[in-house]
C-alpha cells in the first residue's frame, strides 16, 4: 500500500520548501502542547527558548500540582553575598541573584517555587517571593529572629498557612493574614519544624515531638506529645515527611544515622532500611525524594542527603548516608558557601 | 468496501474496520450508513498511504487476537494461559512494530501529527507525538533547533530575560 520506502528522504518534488521549514514551529498549538506534557523538566525549559510560538505553549501549559520535579537542588550564599544553585548530581554550579529589592534578603524557606525571604537590612521585615512569576506576597512583621519557615500548602492553595520557628518562640499565620499568632507553648521551644497531615509538628528541646491541631479561627491549640528515642540527646534531629505520607525522624550522630517513623499507636518505630526514597535533609528544608522518579539522574535509593554548613571543615558540606551499607561519603563545597548562612534544598519548579 | 479520497485525488479502497480506526470517519458512516466515498481534503496520497498502513496493522492484530480468543472458546478446551500468552506477545510485537513504523524522517513526521489529528486516530497521535518529544529529549537548545529546522526569532536580549526566568533549570 505504501508507495515508497518510508526511510529514504521523499523524492525531490516532495521536498520541503523554504516556507516549510520553519513548520515546526508553527505546528498547532493543541498539538505543540501534547508533545510538550511528554517532556521532563529540563527537557520543558528547552523548549521554551526555540521559538516564539513554542514559548506561547509553554506559558499557556500551567500542570497541575505537585508538578513533576527534578532532585533538589542546593541554593548556597556565597561568602561575597551572591547565591548559586549547585546542582550535586552533575557537579555543576549557577550563580544566581534575586531581584533588587530582595538582593540582600536570607532564605529561610521554600516550597514548589515560592522563597520564604527576610531583608537583611531590617530582620522583621519578611515577604514570599517567586522568581519565576516574578510575584511577591508581603508578611507582617517579625516580632521575633526566626531560624526556619514552613509553608502548608503553595500560595493560592485554600487555608496555606505559613509557620516560623525562633530561637525564643514560634508563630503562625495565614497567607493573607494581618499579624502572626504566637504559639503558647509554655517554657518550650522547637528545634526543628514540619507540617504534615493539616497539623504543625515540632521538636521541642526536651526530647518530644509535639502535634499541634492549630485552630486560625479560636487561637486553640490541641497537643499531642509523643517521646523521642533516647539518642535525642546527644544527636542532631530533623523532621520530615516519607515520600509514603509518614512522619519521620532522623538523628545523626557523628557517623551514625537513625530514622524513625511515627506508627499507629504514636510511637516511633526505628526504620533499618527507607526503601525507593532519598531523604534530604538541612536546617531550613528537609524533603524526601521517590528515586524512581530520577531514573538515571545519579540519585540514590535508600539514601540520606543531609546539607549543613556545619560540615564545612573537614567534611565537606553534603553528607550522603547509604541506610543500606551505613557508609558515608561527603561532597566538598569548599568555597563556595559562606559560612554565615545555612544551605537550602530547593526542588526545581517549572512555571513557563 | 470504503473509498477513501486523498487532497490530491488517489483513491483508496479499504475494509470499513481499517477506516474506522478513524473516529472522524466512525462517525461519518454512523451518521449515514450508505456513505461509500469519503473524501480527506487535508491528506495527501503519501500521508494517506501511511496511516492506512498503520490502521490495517492495528485491525489486524485486534482481529487476531479475537478470532484466537474465539478459537478457545468454540473449542472449550485451551487453558487460559494460551490466549493470554498469545495477546502478551501480540502486544509486544504490535509495539515492536509501531516503533519501527514510526522512524521516518521529521517531514513525514509532521504530516502524520497532522493526519493523525485531523482523522482522530488517537493511537497514531500518541504514537507521532511522543516520537517527537523522544527527539526533543536531552536535546541542547541548538540542537533541537537544528534538527526541526526552526529559526530562533528572539532577540538576544528577550532569550536572556527567558533563560534567567528559571535559573535552576540549568541548560
Amino acid at each position: 500500500m505504501r508507495p515508497m520506502n518510508k526511510k529514504k528522504k521523499h523524492n525531490a518534488s516532495l521536498s520541503p520548501t523554504i516556507s516549510d521549514l520553519s513548520s515546526w514551529s508553527h505546528l498547532p498549538p493543541e498539538l505543540l502542547e501534547q508533545i510538550f506534557a511528554l517532556l521532563s523538566p529540563s527537557d520543558r525549559h528547552r523548549f521554551r527558548l526555540i521559538c516564539s510560538p513554542w514559548r506561547g505553549v509553554a506559558r499557556q501549559f500551567i500542570p497541575p500540582f505537585p508538578l513533576p520535579f527534578e532532585p533538589p537542588r542546593l541554593l548556597l550564599s556565597r561568602p561575597d553575598n551572591a547565591l548559586s544553585f549547585y546542582d550535586l548530581f552533575n557537579s555543576k554550579s549557577l550563580s544566581y541573584s534575586l531581584p533588587a529589592p530582595h538582593r540582600r534578603a536570607r532564605c529561610f524557606g521554600y516550597l514548589a517555587g515560592w522563597f520564604f525571604l527576610v531583608s537583611d537590612q531590617n530582620p522583621s521585615r519578611a515577604c514570599l517571593f517567586n522568581p519565576v512569576l516574578l510575584a511577591e506576597i508581603p508578611l507582617p512583621d517579625l516580632e521575633f529572629p526566626i531560624k526556619k519557615a514552613i509553608l502548608s500548602a503553595p500560595p493560592g492553595f485554600p487555608n496555606c498557612v505559613v509557620a516560623v520557628m525562633g530561637r525564643s518562640a514560634s508563630a503562625l499565620c495565614e497567607v493573607a493574614g494581618k499579624r502572626w499568632q504566637v504559639l503558647d507553648l509554655g517554657q518550650r521551644l522547637f528545634d526543628d519544624i514540619i507540617f504534615w497531615r493539616n497539623q504543625l509538628c515540632g521538636i521541642e528541646n526536651r526530647g518530644n515531638v509535639l502535634i499541634c491541631n492549630f485552630d486560625m479561627e479560636s487561637r486553640r491549640t490541641s497537643l499531642v506529645t509523643v517521646q523521642l528515642p533516647e539518642q535525642w540527646k546527644y544527636s542532631e534531629v530533623y523532621l520530615v515527611e516519607s515520600t509514603g505520607g509518614d512522619l519521620l525522624t532522623v538523628m545523626k550522630y557523628c557517623h551514625m544515622f537513625w530514622v524513625y517513623k511515627l506508627d499507629q499507636q504514636c510511637t516511633w518505630e526505628q526504620m533499618e532500611q527507607i526503601g525507593d526514597q532519598a531523604l534530604f535533609l538541612g536546617v531550613i528544608r528537609s524533603e524526601s525524594v521517590p528515586v524512581n522518579r530520577f531514573l538515571g539522574s545519579g540519585l540514590r535509593e535508600n539514601s540520606i542527603y543531609l546539607a549543613s554548613r556545619k560540615f564545612e571543615r573537614p567534611f565537606g558540606l553534603v553528607v550522603i548516608y547509604s541506610m543500606e551499607d551505613e557508609s558515608m561519603t561527603t561532597v566538598p563545597l569548599s568555597g563556595q558557601h559562606s559560612v554565615l548562612a545555612d544551605p537550602v534544598w530547593v526542588s526545581p519548579v517549572i512555571w513557563p | 468496501m470504503i473509498t477513501l479520497t486523498s487532497s490530491d485525488g488517489v483513491q483508496f479502497d479499504v475494509r470499513e474496520a481499517v477506516a474506522k480506526e478513524s473516529q472522524i470517519i466512525r462517525d461519518m458512516i454512523q451518521d449515514d450508513c450508505v456513505i461509500t466515498n469519503i473524501p480527506l481534503a487535508n491528506v495527501n496520497h503519501k500521508i494517506l498511504s501511511i496511516v492506512l498502513e498503520y490502521c490495517q496493522m492495528h485491525v489486524d492484530k485486534t482481529e487476531m487476537e479475537v478470532n484466537a480468543s474465539k478459537h478457545q472458546t468454540t473449542t472449550g478446551e485451551g487453558s487460559s494461559s494460551v490466549p493470554v500468552a498469545l495477546k502478551v506477545s501480540s502486544n509486544k510485537n504490535l509495539n515492536d512494530w509501531d516503533k519501527e513504523f514510526i522512524n521516518v524522517d521529521l517531514d513525514t513526521l509532521y504530516d502524520l501529527i497532522l493526519a493523525a489529528n485531523y482523522l482522530n486516530i488517537s493511537g497514531l497521535l500518541n504514537l507521532t507525538t511522543q516520537a517527537a518529544a523522544d527527539i526533543i529529549k536531552g536535546k541542547t537548545t541548538e540542537e533541537i533547533r537544528a534538527t526541526f529546522n526552526i529559526k530562533n526569532d528572539f532577540t538576544p536580549e528577550e532569550e536572556a530575560a527567558i533563560r534567567k526566568e528559571n535559573p535552576w533549570a540549568f541548560e
